[in-house]
């Protein structure tokens, strides 16, 4: 082959070619490894020489690429490698003309005048290209020259010197479209490697996010826990503070003022709250302690508060990582709907604290009672604890304000909430102290001294309860053990009347039972409150009525476990009630048992709660339920309602068989009429009152007139549920009454309990130490009542015929359960519930007064008239009493077994109290203990 | 089913706005029924016949009835104090099934019975009191067979019952 001199041909034919330098270092290395590697026979078979020696082929692009790159030029890319070639102004060779593929279908030609086989020389006149436009710039000169008149006009110089002038017109399109090729692909691996880069950095941040939030999880469980031991210290501080102060007025408490109180009950119908309210005011002790509870309380929930928010925020970050799992308070399904709600429910809480009016302190306040005077050992007392409360104060101030908001405003308000339509406090109020104390502390009751054991301290209900106090292992579920279908023995062991005798004898001892209850919620504080003012227990019966979850029918029972200590906010703008799940229940509730802040446990249960579609309520315990109607339509729809709601309820057509029956149970709350024949809803309310200052009395009613609401609220009334009467509102008023009353009847229950218990175990020997001061005092108001009301009293047997009629001959063999007279029937009784309760006879004692029984049952009969019971209520009484009976079966088995002989015997003990007015049946009695003896 | 249109629910309204609301519609609309409470009412009934609402509604009629004679014997005597008791009687039964215009009559019975005007605010005498609430007795009694009319008619109709 002829080849043009090298120097020759460099200088005329490449304006490329600067200039000659000299052999060695003047040829690039790229150039030089590319002779190197043609030089190399062993890979002729993939790359060689051209048959012309003046161009290379490479034969096998892959295996060159996989070979021989990576041998001389340190890559495995083609791509790479031809990009060089170009820029050193090698060009490829095309054979598209003939199709003639001399080295093969894959083979790629590579051409450059200065680059020849065995021309060394002239390798050095190889030159790495200028830009590009200036090789357009010097190339337009040269065309004419080139035999490649095809040239498109863009020609190349190298044409000219092209040896092969065939494949010239290839020559002029392929280098461009390899630079394309190879800058895309450059671009492809560039944003690779760009989105790999961001995948990793992708997923540091998820797993940075993940860490913080574990990170803020973690805290907001230590916070927790934090919180939970602050608030048993607190319990335990308010605690002893309250025994102090039981034992102190346990003292003071003078058995004329109860005689008083007792006369003034039975005979004045002015609401004369006089004697007994003092007793459950509060030393400003206590009221400081719980202020300062009460702040750090709400300090701590504002902090929570903003932790939660972090994490939502987080979370709403992450949400390629979402956390696995949330506080336990939260249920996983609703976790971030129930951080939504905490923050809600926060402000709704705050506000209805606000709003919100505690008829008892109005009515503390309208006797102008003032606070007992703290007794030096109660302030001893509270020496040692205040210390403590001091740093949770600093730490956690602001729990308590919250609680300090509910107690000052709640009292400072007074009624005037109360006038407010309740669909306002269905919207605006939650309480965040709906825990009510339940739970009641075997223990720190002990110190209660002997009287308290011959009274129920139980305020209004506190039927026997076998609950912490008496299985520990069942208030270990505490919480959760409403959640059990056993739990629904509650109600039963309610069904014993309350023990007025108690009641009014040792309010103390009730406020200070509730607290001592539950040792794990923060009920202390809102038990605190109980003793400032009476109906405070309804003011935080109002449960939260904010939008809460409603439970799936027929889980009535659920929720309650966290209902106790938050009772679970309902929302009944959702018609939904919230009941969480047994299990899910339990968990938080036993996370939240000890979680004293309130919201927590309202966050809790919010949380537990499951959005089910159903009207479904939020109780656990179907609440019991009086129901007082004189109109025969109104009374069957309410009782359809409360069905509905799978309430307990009793019915009564006027006042005075709202008063008979609510001698015979204990209800969570009163749907009173008003307008009713021989004694009207306020009337009768005014008397319920005189014996049972916290349970609710709601006035359905539609007469609600400022007016008839101030005389409804004066008379101890605790809402409005005007006429007619909705579902809604039905429901909103049990939720937000009755809810929190349950738990305070349980605590109750398991206070009097542990009252008599307790004495016992002291040694103490109830029957003669209290007992008879109790007797005595029973005889002297029951010996005025009889003088001066003519009242045989409802220790006349013959009121439960009248009751027994009234609901239908079944109730015999039933009413003996829970009936006052059924003492007569206690023989042939299956029923040693009823000598379990320690109210049976006392309610009988100190009831309001009422006509004979007779007269009762022959008024009822004839004025009742068309109104008088109908089969519906037959119907709902029949079916109240099955689930009594099956109840108690429940109950009997744990309440006998923790308490044994000794609660039986104080129970007996108790019983025996008022023996005066039932002399005849001490020795049934004892024949009853023989029995119940035997039953253990 | 025999179902009656729905109107819509009173979840947020308490009863007593609603019944505020029912008594101002009333004046323009004079709307027999508040289906809002009469819904409610049969929503409670079981699925297959509307035994309970009826039931309820036949105890109403029947103590409606009862109470007109009463209310008539009361008139008969001049006896306001028992109109005034009879018609708050009657309104909490009326209102309980959404009978609104005899509910807002008896109501004005039992204002006028008091010797109030209507609306229970102002004092009326007792021969004003005595000729309005004559007046509004016939009223009631032909608003309640209106309402007896329609009802009737609602648990008699098809259902295959």
């Amino acid at each position: 082959m002829p080849t043009p001199p090298s120097t020759s041909a460099a200088t005329t034919t490449s304006p490329v070619v600067s200039a000659p330098s000299s052999t060695g270092p003047g040829v690039p290395d790229f150039v030089k490894k590319l002779f190197r590697m043609l030089e190399d026979k062993s890979y002729n078979h993939i790359v060689s020489w051209g048959s012309t020696g003046e161009s290379f082929v490479v034969k096998e692009p892959n295996e060159f690429a996989k070979t021989i790159l990576p041998k001389h030029f340190k890559h495995s890319n083609f791509a790479s490698f031809v990009r060089q070639l170009n820029k050193y102004d090698f060009h490829k060779l095309r054979n598209a003309d003939d199709g003639n593929r001399p080295y093969g279908e894959q083979a790629w030609e590579f051409v450059h005048p200065k680059f020849q086989c065995n021309k060394r020389d002239m390798l050095e006149k190889i030159k790495r290209k200028t830009p590009s436009n200036r090789n357009k710039l010097a190339s337009s000169p040269n065309n004419g020259s080139g035999a490649s008149a095809s040239t498109p006009g863009n020609g190349h110089n190298h044409l000219d010197d092209s040896p092969s002038p065939n494949t010239s017109t290839i020559m002029n399109i392929g280098p461009t479209v390899i630079t394309v090729a190879e800058d895309l692909q450059m671009t492809r691996y560039d944003l690779q490697s760009q989105v790999d880069a961001l995948q990793k950095l992708h997923q540091e941040l998820g797993a940075y996010v993940q860490s913080a939030f574990k990170g803020i999880q973690d805290e907001i469980y230590g916070f927790r826990r934090g919180l939970e031991a602050q608030d048993r210290l607190n319990y335990e501080i308010v605690q002893l503070m309250c025994r102090q102060e039981a034992d102190r007025q346990h003292e003071k408490m003078p058995q004329a003022r109860f005689r008083d109180h007792m006369d003034s009950g039975a005979s004045s119908s002015s609401y004369d709250t006089g004697g007994g309210s003092d007793l459950y005011t509060p030393s400003h002790q206590a009221q400081k302690l719980i202020n300062i509870y009460a702040e750090a309380s709400k300090t701590s929930f504002h902090q929570l508060n903003e932790i939660q928010r972090r994490v939502q925020s987080l979370q709403q970050i992450a949400t390629a990582s979402p956390p696995t799992s949330w506080p336990p308070t939260s249920s996983p399904s609703s976790s971030s709907s129930h951080l939504h709600h905490l923050h809600h429910l926060h402000h709704s809480q705050v506000s209805s604290m606000q709003h919100h009016s505690l008829p008892s302190a109005s009515h503390q306040q309208d006797t102008g009672i003032s606070l007992p005077p703290i007794s030096p050992r109660s302030q001893h007392g509270f020496a040692t604890p205040l210390p403590q409360m001091d740093r949770l104060d600093t730490r956690y101030q602001g729990i308590t304000e919250l609680s300090a908001n509910s107690i000052n405003g709640g009292a400072s308000t007074g009624f005037g909430n109360h006038t407010q339509r309740h669909n306002m406090y269905s919207r605006e109020h939650t309480y965040p102290f709906n825990n009510i104390s339940t739970a009641a502390n075997p223990v720190t009751s002990m110190p209660s001294p002997p009287q308290s054991s011959s009274t129920n301290a139980g305020s209004s209900a506190t039927p026997l309860y076998p609950f912490n106090t008496t299985s520990p292992s069942s208030y270990s579920s505490s919480t959760v053990a409403y959640t059990h279908p056993s739990s629904y023995s509650f109600p039963s062991a309610p069904m014993a009347i309350p023990n007025l005798t108690s009641q009014k004898s040792t309010p103390p001892y009730s406020s200070i039972a509730l607290e001592s209850l539950a040792p794990y919620y923060v009920q202390n504080v809102s038990s605190a409150q109980h003793k400032s003012s009476l109906f405070l227990d309804t003011s935080k019966a109002n449960v939260n009525m904010e939008p809460l979850t409603p439970p799936p029918p027929g889980t009535d029972e659920i929720s309650r476990g966290t209902d106790d200590k938050s009772i679970i906010a309902v929302s009944q703008e959702q018609r939904l009630s919230s009941s969480s799940p047994a299990a899910i229940d339990s968990d938080t509730a036993s996370s939240t048992n000890n979680s004293t802040v309130v919201p927590f446990a309202a966050s809790s249960s919010r949380a537990v709660g499951l959005r089910a579609g159903a009207p479904k309520t939020s109780w656990a315990v179907a609440p019991r339920v009086l129901l007082v109607e004189d109109d025969a339509v109104v009374r069957q729809i309410g009782s359809k309602m409360l069905n509905f709601f799978g309430c307990t309820f009793d019915v009564a057509v006027d006042g005075v068989d709202a008063l008979n029956k609510y001698n015979l149970g204990n209800y969570d709350i009163v749907l009173m009429d008003i307008v009713m024949p021989r004694l009207d809803g306020v009337t009768a309310t005014h008397r319920i009152r005189q014996f049972d200052k916290l349970t609710p009395i709601i006035s359905m009613t539609s007469n609600t007139t400022d007016l008839d609401i101030m005389t409804y609220i004066n008379n101890g009334m605790n809402d409005i549920l005007p006429k007619p009467i909705s579902k809604n509102s039905l429901q909103m008023m049990l939720e937000k009454y009755a809810n929190p009353n349950i738990l305070r009847r349980l605590a109750g229950i398991d206070q009097g309990v542990v009252h008599r218990s307790l004495g016992e175990l002291g040694g103490i020997d109830l029957g003669t130490s209290s007992s008879p001061k109790i007797t005595e005092m029973t005889n002297n108001s029951l010996g005025q009542q009889q003088t001066q009301r003519d009242i045989t009293s409802n220790v006349n047997p013959n009121d439960t015929d009248t009751i027994v009629r009234y609901a239908g001959s079944k109730r015999s063999a039933s009413g003996d359960i829970w009936l006052p007279s059924s003492r007569q029937n206690v023989d042939s009784a299956v029923t040693p519930i009823s000598l379990l309760s320690p109210r049976i006879s006392s309610p009988l004692v100190i009831g309001p007064p009422l006509p004979p029984a007779m007269a009762l049952q022959q008024m009822q009969q004839q004025q009742a008239g068309p109104t008088f019971v109908s089969m519906q209520d037959y119907t709902n009484i029949m079916f109240m009493e099955m689930m009594l009976r099956a109840n108690q079966d429940a109950s009997l088995e744990t309440q006998i077994d923790p308490f044994g002989g000794t609660m039986l015997e104080a129970l007996h003990d108790g019983d025996m109290g008022p023996s005066g007015s039932m002399a005849d049946g001490s020795t049934e009695r004892g024949r009853k203990k023989a029995k119940l003896e035997l039953l253990e | 089913m025999l179902k009656l249109p729905q109107l819509t629910s009173s979840d947020e309204n308490s009863a007593e706005d609603s019944e505020r609301e029912q008594e101002q519609e009333q004046e323009e609309d004079l709307g027999l029924i508040d289906h809002t409470v009469f819904d409610q009412l049969t929503d409670m009934d079981d699925e297959e016949d509307h035994e309970f609402s009826k039931s309820i509604v036949w105890n109403y009629f029947e103590q409606a009835e009862t109470t007109f004679e009463k209310m008539d014997a009361a008139l008969d005597e001049k006896d306001l104090a028992e109109l005034s008791r009879l018609g708050h009687f009657l309104k909490g039964s009326s209102a309980a099934l959404g009978l609104r215009r005899v509910k807002a009559t008896c109501e004005k019975m039992q204002n006028i019975g008091n010797l109030k005007d209507e609306e229970g605010i102002n004092n009326i005498e007792e021969d004003v009191a005595l000729e309005s609430v004559t007046k509004l007795l016939k009223q009631v009694q032909e608003e309640y067979e209106e309402a007896e009319v329609y009802l009737r008619k609602f648990y008699e109709e098809p259902d295959g019952q």
